[in-house]
C-alpha cells in the first residue's frame, strides 16, 4: 500500500537526498514547489504522490527545456519551441496544417477525406543498455503514437547513429556495448517490431561518429493515416477509463526520469527497470481492436484515446484528464504477476498498453470489441469534473492531487546559454592527380556505405503500398520511400530525412542543412507541399554551451521552416545525450549534437515518382544548384583527417524557387532520375546514380555551376546544400532548361560501365569502372 | 547437458530447432563472424538451435508433435526433443565432434518473452491442453580449439546481453 513520505520541514540537502534515493529526478526547486504544495494540504505526499509529480515533470514530458527560460546573447528567450519552432508554423499559417504540435502526433490533410498522422521520437537510452529491446519498444512507441490520434501505421521510419562499427574493441569506455553488436542489435529489434506488426520498415537513415560510441541514437518514426472525420479528443466528466493491451508488470519503471540523467558505466546496474522487451503481436490484437471501435459506427465509440508510453499510465491519465479531473482504481489494472506496489503499477512502462475515454454507454461494446481480437481491456477508472486527479486502491485513497497544479505548478527552468563561434580556416589541400582512392574511401565509408545488410532484413512491402522503394535499381539508395496509402486513388505521401552530425560544429548551418537535405529528398522523388519534424538529441542542457549550440539550431529551424515555407508539425527532444569515461573522470562527453529532420510530401499522381538510378545511356545529365567552396564537415576531409572548412550554408528562399522549378519539371515528365548531392558531393551522387542504373557517366567540372572554386577535390566533394543531379531525356533537353532557367547546367550524360571526370583544366581525374565502385560500396557492411 | 532452470518445478520438455546439413544457418553464420572479429580466431564453426522450454504436463509424443507441426520447417530444419533434466537430447544431433562447446542463453526471469507467449497460444490451437508457459532461448555449438575463457569472452562480448540474458555453457 502506499506510504507517506516525510519531506515537510526537511531542508534543501535533505531534500536533494530524498529525490536521489527515490529516483524521482526531481531538482530541489521543483523538491521545494511541492513541499509548499503540500504544506498548504499540511500532509506529507505518498509515495505515489510522489511518483505522479516525477513522471509528469521529468525533462521527457514536459520538455522543460524546450519551455524555459534561456538567457542568450544578453537577451532572455521565453521557450525555444513557441518563440521559435511553433512561431514559424503559425506564421505560416497553412491551411493544411490540421493538429500541429498539440497531440501524440503532427496532423496535415491529404486528399480532402483523409488525414496524414506522423510522429518521430527517439528511444536513446533504453537501446544503449539492450538494443534489441530498447529499439523494438521505440518503434512500438511510437507506432502506438500514430494510433494515439486515431490513425492507422502504414510506415516505420528509423534512423540510426553509432560509433563506427570497425571501432577498436580496446578503446570501449566500460559498461557500454560495441557499436557493431549495438547495431545488429537495434536492426533486429526494429526488424522484429515492424515485420511482425505488418508495417513496413521502408525509409531511414544511418549516420556513423565516434562521438556516439558512449551514447547512440535510435530515432524511431512512424506514418498513419485516417479518415479525417474520426478524430476526437474530448473527455467528458463520467467517460470510463479503459485501459487496452498488455498487461502491467514492473517493465520500464523509471524509463522516464532516467532518460533524464547521463548514461554512465553505473548505468547497467541501476536502470535495469528501464529496459523492456515488445510484444509486436499484442500491439497489434490492440491496433485492430482500436480500428474497430474507430470505424463500427460513423462515429468512434470513445471520446479519446491516447497511447501509455513513458510515464505509464500516471502520464496518459494524468494528461487525458487534465481538464476534467479522474478517479483511478488501480487493483483493476491487470498484472503479469503478483506483488507490484501500486504506486508500480501507476508508472509502469509496460508496453503494447492504450488508454481509451469510453462515454458509459458504449463500455461494454468497446471491451467486447477488444475481446474479439484476443486481447484485455478493462475498465479502470473515470473521468470527473472535479479537476482532481484520485488514485484509490481497494477503495482507499491513496494519492489525490489538484490536476492545475500537476501540470502548471511546474517551477520554468532558467538557464543560462553560451555559444562560440569555431574557426572555418580552410586547410586547402592540393589536387590529387587521380581521385579514384579518394572517392572509394568515401563510398565504403559507414555513413555512405550501401545499407542493403539492413534494408533487406525489414519488410518494406508488407500493406502493398510501397510504390518507391529504399533500393532503386540495381540496389542504389533512394532518397525518399513513396506510399500510395489509398488502393483506389494514385496520390501518394512521400517521407524523407535529413542529418548531418559532421556540421554540429555550427549549429545553426547544420540545422538548415537538416531541413534542405530532407526538403531536397523528398523533392528528387516527386514530394511537394511538405510538411517537417524536427527532433533533436543533444548534451546536457544545463551546461551553457550545449544550451547555446541548441538555441542556435532551434533558431535555423524557424528561419529554415519561413524561408522553405515548409511548417513544424511535430517535433520531440532528447536532452543529456554525455557519458562518462570511467568512474575516476566527472567530466562528460556530449555526443555529436544531432538534429533529425523528417520531410513529409505529398505528390498527386505516384506514377509520376521519379527513382534515382541512370536510366539509358546517352541521356544529358545536369547540375542542379551551386557548389560552393564549403568543405567544412565534408566526408572528404573526414577520410583525410582534417579538420576546418566552412560548414554549408542554405538559401532557403532561393532553395525553394529551385525545387519548386524542378517539381514542375518532374511533373512534365521531363525527369528520368534525380538525386541529391549531399555527403560526398557531387561525386558520391553520381557514382551512386551509376551503381544503381548499371550505367556509366562521363561529367565535366568546367561546367559545374560554382562560386570562386579553383580545385577540382572542391568541385567533386564539397557538399553545399540544395544541389541535385539529374539525367533528363534527350529530346526533352529544351523543356527542361526552360523551366529551370539559370539553376541547372549540362555537366555530361550517362555513358556505359565507366565513371570519368575531366578536370577544371581539361584533364581526366577520374576513370573508374563502376563494378569496382559497387564493390567498396557494398562491401562495408556485407555482415 | 543440463538447461538453466528458468521456470518453477513441475513437468518440462525441451526442443530443439537447428537447420539441416546443407542449407546455412544465418545466425550461426552471423556469430561466428562476430567472434572471429573478436579476434579469436580458433572457432572453426557455429551452429544455433532455436530453443524452446515448455513447462506443462504433455506426453513426448505431444512434444514431438509440437516440434514437427508448430517450431520447425521440415525442409530446411531438424528438430530434436528431450526431456528437461535429460541428457541434452536436443543438441544430439550436432554432436559427435571433439572440442565442442554449448552455450545456452535465456532470458532472465521477469524479462517479456513474446515469442514464448506466442508458442503457448499456438501450442493450444493445435489441440494440445496442459502448457503453462513457454520460454525461449538460443542454444549455439561452438566448434574450435576454445579455452573456458575464451568460451566466457564469447559469451559476453556477443552472445548474451548480461541486462536480461543468463548464458550457461559446457564442453561436450
Amino acid at each position: 500500500m502506499a506510504k507517506a513520505i516525510e519531506i515537510l520541514g526537511k531542508n534543501e540537502k535533505e531534500l536533494a537526498e530524498i529525490s536521489r534515493r527515490f529516483m524521482l529526478a526531481l531538482n530541489v526547486q521543483e523538491m521545494e514547489k511541492i513541499q509548499t504544495y503540500f504544506k498548504k494540504l499540511g500532509r506529507n505526499p505518498t509515495d505515489i504522490e510522489l511518483e505522479t509529480f516525477a513522471q509528469t515533470w521529468s525533462e521527457h514530458c514536459v520538455h522543460k527545456t524546450f519551455a524555459g527560460v534561456i538567457e542568450y546573447g544578453g537577451k532572455k528567450i521565453n521557450g525555444l519551441l513557441k518563440s521559435y519552432i511553433i512561431k514559424a508554423t503559425k506564421d505560416l499559417a497553412l491551411p493544411w496544417c490540421v493538429h500541429v504540435f498539440e497531440d501524440n502526433a503532427g496532423i496535415v490533410t491529404f486528399d480532402g477525406r483523409h488525414n496524414i498522422a506522423v510522429k518521430v521520437e527517439t528511444h536513446n537510452h533504453p537501446s544503449a543498455l539492450d538494443p534489441y529491446g530498447g529499439a523494438g519498444t521505440g518503434s512500438g512507441g511510437v507506432f502506438r503514437d500514430v494510433m494515439g490520434v486515431g490513425a492507422k501505421p502504414i510506415l516505420s521510419t528509423d534512423i540510426l547513429f553509432f560509433a563506427p562499427p570497425d571501432y577498436p574493441q580496446s578503446k570501449l569506455p566500460p559498461g557500454v556495448l560495441h557499436p557493431k553488436r549495438l547495431m545488429k542489435g537495434v536492426v533486429a529489434g526494429i526488424r522484429d517490431y515492424g515485420n511482425r506488426m505488418g508495417i513496413p520498415t521502408a525509409n531511414g537513415g544511418f549516420g556513423f561518429h565516434e562521438g556516439y560510441v558512449g551514447n547512440p541514437l535510435v530515432y524511431a518514426g512512424c506514418l498513419g493515416i485516417m479518415p479525417n472525420d474520426k478524430y476526437v479528443r474530448d473527455p467528458k466528466p463520467g467517460d470510463k477509463i479503459v485501459l487496452a493491451g498488455g498487461r502491467t508488470g514492473r517493465d520500464g519503471i523509471h524509463g522516464v526520469t532516467f532518460a533524464s540523467l547521463e548514461l554512465s558505466a553505473e548505468s547497467e546496474k541501476t536502470s535495469s527497470g528501464a529496459v523492456q522487451i515488445g510484444n509486436a503481436i499484442e500491439e497489434k490484437r490492440v491496433l485492430d481492436g482500436l480500428l474497430a471501435a474507430r470505424d463500427r459506427h460513423p462515429k468512434p465509440l470513445y471520446s479519446a484515446v491516447t497511447d501509455c508510453g513513458g510515464g505509464g499510465l500516471s502520464s496518459a491519465i494524468g494528461e487525458m484528464g487534465k481538464k476534467t479531473g479522474a478517479r483511478v482504481w488501480l487493483e483493476k489494472v491487470p498484472l503479469k504477476y503478483e506483488g507490484l506496489e501500486p504506486w508500480e503499477i501507476w508508472v509502469s512502462e509496460a508496453q503494447e498498453r492504450m488508454i481509451l475515454a469510453v462515454p458509459e454507454a458504449n463500455v461494454d461494446e468497446v471491451l467486447e470489441i477488444f475481446r474479439n481480437e484476443n486481447t484485455e481491456a478493462n475498465a479502470i477508472g473515470e473521468f470527473t469534473s472535479d479537476r482532481r486527479l484520485t488514485l484509490m486502491f481497494n477503495d482507499k485513497i491513496i494519492g489525490e492531487l489538484g490536476m492545475e497544479f500537476l501540470h502548471e505548478g511546474i517551477p520554468r527552468v532558467e538557464r543560462k546559454a553560451e555559444f562560440k563561434a569555431r574557426g572555418t580556416k580552410d586547410p586547402d589541400l592540393a589536387d590529387e592527380k587521380d581521385f579514384g582512392e579518394s572517392l572509394k574511401g568515401i563510398l565504403g565509408s559507414p555513413t555512405v556505405a550501401s545499407k542493403e545488410w539492413v534494408i533487406r532484413q525489414y519488410d518494406h512491402e508488407v500493406q502493398a503500398k510501397t510504390v518507391i522503394k529504399p533500393l532503386q535499381g540495381f540496389g542504389g539508395p533512394g532518397d525518399a520511400c513513396v506510399l500510395r496509402p489509398l488502393y483506389d486513388e494514385f496520390g501518394g505521401i512521400v517521407v524523407s530525412n535529413g542529418y548531418n552530425p559532421r556540421f554540429s560544429g555550427d549549429p545553426y548551418r547544420m540545422a538548415l542543412s537538416a531541413i534542405d537535405e530532407a526538403m531536397r529528398n523528398n523533392v528528387c522523388c516527386g514530394g511537394r507541399r511538405i510538411a517537417l519534424l524536427d527532433n533533436f538529441s543533444w548534451g546536457n542542457p544545463e551546461k551553457p554551451d550545449r544550451l547555446g549550440a541548441l538555441v542556435e539550431a532551434v533558431k535555423a529551424c524557424h528561419d529554415g521552416s519561413l524561408g522553405f515555407r515548409a511548417p513544424f508539425i511535430s517535433g520531440k527532444d532528447s536532452l543529456y545525450n554525455e557519458y562518462g569515461l570511467g568512474s575516476n573522470s566527472k567530466e562528460t562527453i556530449s555526443i555529436p549534437y544531432t538534429l533529425v529532420v523528417t520531410a513529409v510530401g505529398i505528390i498527386p499522381d505516384i506514377r509520376k515518382a521519379v527513382t534515382m538510378d541512370l536510366k539509358e545511356e546517352g541521356n544529358p545529365v545536369y547540375m542542379v544548384g551551386e557548389t560552393k567552396d564549403e568543405m567544412g564537415g565534408s566526408h572528404y576531409y573526414m577520410i583525410k583527417r582534417l579538420e576546418g572548412g566552412a560548414i554549408p550554408g542554405t538559401e532557403a528562399a532561393k532553395a525553394r524557387e529551385t525545387m519548386d522549378s524542378l517539381t514542375k519539371a518532374i511533373d512534365m515528365s521531363l525527369v528520368r532520375a534525380c538525386h541529391d548531392c549531399s555527403e560526398g558531393g557531387l561525386a558520391v551522387a553520381a557514382a551512386e546514380m551509376c551503381i544503381a542504373g548499371d550505367l556509366g557517366m562521363k561529367i565535366d567540372l568546367r561546367k559545374v555551376p560554382q562560386k570562386g572554386i579553383r580545385k577540382n577535390y572542391k568541385l567533386l566533394f564539397s557538399e553545399s546544400n540544395s544541389r541535385f543531379l539529374v539525367e533528363v531525356g534527350k529530346a526533352e533537353e529544351k523543356e527542361f532548361e526552360k523551366i529551370m532557367g539559370n539553376s541547372a547546367s549540362k555537366i555530361g550524360e550517362v555513358a556505359a560501365a565507366k565513371f570519368i571526370v575531366t578536370s577544371l583544366n581539361g584533364k581526366e581525374i577520374l576513370n573508374e569502372k563502376i563494378d569496382g565502385l559497387k564493390k567498396v560500396w557494398r562491401g562495408t557492411f556485407n555482415w | 547437458m543440463k538447461l538453466i532452470v528458468i521456470l518453477s518445478g513441475g513437468f518440462m520438455w525441451v526442443v530443439g530447432v537447428g537447420y539441416k546439413d546443407g542449407h546455412r544457418d544465418p545466425l550461426g553464420w552471423n556469430t561466428k563472424s562476430d567472434i572471429l572479429q573478436l579476434g579469436i580466431t580458433m572457432v572453426k564453426d557455429v551452429k544455433t538451435l532455436q530453443t524452446y522450454v515448455i513447462d506443462g504436463e504433455i506426453t513426448g509424443e505431444s512434444a514431438g508433435k509440437i516440434g514437427r507441426e508448430l517450431l520447425s520447417d521440415s525442409v530446411m530444419q531438424f528438430f530434436s526433443f528431450d526431456r528437461f533434466d535429460g541428457d541434452g537430447g536436443h543438441v544430439k544431433n550436432l554432436v559427435g565432434r571433439r572440442n565442442v562447446w554449448a552455450v545456452e542463453v535465456f532470458f532472465r526471469p521477469g524479462v517479456m518473452d513474446p515469442v514464448g507467449l506466442s508458442v503457448a497460444r499456438a501450442i493450444g490451437v493445435l489441440g494440445i491442453p496442459g502448457v503453462k508457459a513457454v520460454r525461449t532461448g538460443t542454444t549455439y555449438v561452438i566448434d574450435g580449439e576454445l579455452g573456458e575463457s575464451e568460451v566466457k569472452t564469447i559469451c559476453e562480448k556477443c552472445l548474451a546481453n548480461a541486462l536480461i540474458q543468463t548464458y550457461r555453457y559446457k564442453r561436450l
